[in-house]
């Protein structure tokens, strides 16, 4: 099913359309939350995981099927939901409205980074497997490497060493990324 | 760039993202809760109320969910039974015996009873309930079904197989306390919700219109207004300021408008944070979302600021009531004078006079069934006449002078993609479009106008295409009906931005 088709069926059948939801994606949810809450328990861990697909059905209107799919918008909500967690385990006070704006950079500064963001993005859609499945759970999924190899039937070190190279090309590449 | 590179990519959009999430695969979900995980993701999403709710939700299928809830017996637990109120709010939870006598002298709607008990509660109830409900669909099916063919065809088996269940169901419980109940009725009824035998365009129509009114996405093309910087500016703690100090979103509406609400970075999403949501109470939301597709220019901002308030309406649908975008400074918009929709043959025409003679673009406010979007006409000679609704409202928002003409070869398309997902029917489309363009002698362009052609045909399809130009780079998506086939995932398909006009100050060109 097409992610657009998926929302239709969402707002139909919403109790179905979870549960394929939480199928097909919980375990990616469960792992991105879990990487930034790294000293939190695993009611917790479940509980922010539960609050990610609740919260896409809440907003599904939010969710724009031309510009990401399900799974990305998920990790999206994913990361900042885990973010919310740590920032209000560290100052409790903080809600979700009091997040601060983002600073304020001249238009040269923000095209700049989105241009070599968009660059390093590219170099590591680029990369052939298993280097880019690397690239993915390591740094953006946040997966150890000990995960990682399990996953991927390799050595921790051999994980390891294939990210460390492609981590070095980039710098090379770039000026400056580092690891 | 210094960051390392989790952050790097902690910094992207959704839309950058998706480069390189959309095709990776993560299939592991050994050691994950996940049942747990979806009881808790019902529970707090609130579907897991709307289904034994269902009663309460205007919906004949949803009825027949309900039905299927009750019959599941769900949530019991340790012999207890949550209490919902009418809202969808679990009050608490009680004995089973003493959740019957709660049910009959509150009347309120109760999950986990066995179904005699249900009966029992409903008889004690007002029976007039269900038949309210069912009245109401059959009315509003009724005329629809008429035109319903009926064809057995093997694509709506499961489907029909459904309904059939539903009806069943329905009937087991709910027939009795129904007046004049009639299960072939009943039965059209949920077929043609469920567009059995429905062509696909009345099927189109009642699913878009009916089943998805209340929460159908409202119009997404940006509609851009050049801000004055020195202006107040609408910041986070400017907004949650207004919203702390006043009750209604009326009162906040008024207070946004005073002030000069513009975009100050180019954020999208949930990725950089700059919204805020207020919830007034259960059944009302405000979201504003700041900084969405904005950037800077040395005169001011260009971009729009969403401030989206949301109500649910009697089905539990959020209705999308508001939406706030920066003000055009650059000129008053009193300069136009804008008729009533009047009937011309078999449409509606509206019609813009100015005494301005030289061309310009006119925002117009635009109110549809006391939905708010944006549109822009072009004002040519004085005059402008549009097709629109009967009941459309207009009113003029601001307007941009300063037209240049463009050349053909002033865009150059440098990627474009149609995909063609989803086959409604032999006869239309709906396909996703993307283009991007250089415009090397444009660097901020606050709307055009252009016509677009693909597969040797103009499309019909789009219409004054609206865009914003930024370090000479602009995009443009659609969701859009097509009548004609390109291909499902095509990028090589022929297509031509042929821009017309451009509105902006002279000094960017």
């Amino acid at each position: 099913m097409q992610d657009r088709e998926f929302v239709k069926f969402m707002k139909k059948k919403p109790e179905k359309a979870m549960k394929e939801l939480t199928e097909k994606y919980a375990g990616l949810i469960y792992a991105v939350v879990k990487s930034k809450l790294i000293n939190f328990s695993e009611y917790i861990i479940e509980d922010c995981t539960a609050d990610v697909l609740s919260d896409f059905y809440i907003n599904i209107d939010k969710y724009d099927f031309t510009k990401c799919s399900i799974k990305t918008w998920l990790c999206v909500i994913a990361k900042n939901k885990a973010i919310d967690i740590l920032r209000k385990s560290k100052t409790e006070t903080v809600s979700i409205d009091e997040i601060e704006i983002s600073d304020e950079n001249t238009i040269e500064g923000d095209f700049e980074e989105k241009e070599k963001r968009l660059a390093v993005i590219r170099k590591i859609n680029e990369l052939d497997e298993p280097d880019k499945s690397i690239m993915i759970r390591k740094y953006y999924i946040g997966q150890t490497s000990k995960e990682i190899a399990e996953i991927l039937d390799m050595t921790v070190s051999s994980v390891d060493t294939r990210a460390s190279r492609v981590i070095k090309r980039l710098r090379e590449y770039f000026g400056g990324v580092a690891e | 760039m210094k960051n390392s590179l989790d952050e790097i990519l902690d910094k992207c959009s959704a839309e950058e993202v998706d480069i390189f999430m959309k095709d990776f695969e993560f299939k592991e979900t050994e050691n994950i809760p996940s049942e747990e995980i979806y009881k808790k993701a019902l529970k707090k999403s609130g579907i897991a109320r709307k289904n034994i709710l269902g009663v309460i939700i205007a919906s004949a299928a949803c009825i027949a969910i309900a039905a299927v809830g009750i019959t599941a017996g769900i949530s019991l637990k340790n012999n207890s039974v949550p209490i919902i109120d009418n809202s969808g709010t679990i009050t608490e939870e009680i004995e089973y015996e003493t959740a019957l006598k709660y049910c009959q002298d509150n009347n309120v709607f109760i999950e986990g009873l066995s179904k005699d008990d249900v009966k029992q509660v409903y008889t004690n109830m007002n029976n007039s309930y269900f038949t309210e409900i069912y009245k109401k669909y059959q009315e509003e099916y009724s005329e629809k079904y008429n035109e319903n063919v009926l064809q057995s065809s093997t694509e709506y088996g499961e489907k029909k197989k459904e309904c059939d269940e539903f009806v069943e169901q329905f009937k087991e419980y709910y027939g009795e306390f129904i007046s004049d109940f009639n299960e072939d009725i009943l039965r059209q009824i949920f077929y043609t919700y469920y567009g059995i035998g429905l062509t696909q365009e009345k099927y189109k129509e009642i699913f878009e219109i009916r089943i998805f009114q209340g929460v159908k996405p409202f119009d997404e093309r940006s509609i851009a207004g050049l801000s004055d910087g020195s202006e107040t500016k609408l910041t986070v703690e400017k907004a949650k300021e207004i919203i702390a100090h006043n009750d209604d979103f009326e009162s906040i509406l008024e207070e946004f408008k005073k002030i000069q609400p513009y975009p100050d970075s180019q954020s999208t999403y949930y990725n950089n944070r700059n919204f805020i949501t207020y919830k007034p109470n259960k059944n009302e939301t405000i979201d504003c979302d700041l900084g969405n597709y904005g950037f800077k220019t040395p005169d001011g901002y260009i971009g729009k600021v969403n401030i989206m308030y949301y109500k649910k309406d009697d089905d539990g649908n959020y209705i999308i009531q508001e939406q706030l975008y920066p003000k055009i400074t650059q000129h008053s918009p009193d300069i136009v004078d804008i008729s009533e929709p009047k009937k011309v043959g078999d449409t509606y025409q509206v019609t813009v006079t100015s005494e301005q003679k030289e061309p310009f673009l006119l925002t117009l406010e635009e109110t549809i069934d006391e939905k708010l979007h944006r549109k822009m006409v072009l004002v040519e000679n004085g005059k402008c006449t549009f097709e629109t609704q009967k009941n459309a409202v207009y009113k003029a928002a601001g307007y941009f002078s300063g037209r240049i003409d463009l050349a053909e070869t002033d865009a150059r398309v440098s990627y474009k993609s149609f995909s063609d997902k989803i086959v409604d029917s032999e006869d239309y489309r709906d396909v996703s479009l993307r283009i991007r363009f250089d415009m090397e002698k444009v660097k901020y362009g606050s709307f055009s106008v252009c016509d677009v052609e693909y597969a040797g045909q103009k499309t019909t399809a789009i219409t004054d295409l609206d865009f914003t130009v930024k370090n000479n780079k602009s995009e443009y998506f659609a969701n859009i009906t097509e009548t004609f086939k390109i291909g499902k995932e095509n990028k090589d398909f022929n297509v031509n931005v042929v821009p017309r006009y451009i509105f902006i100050n002279p000094k960017y060109f």
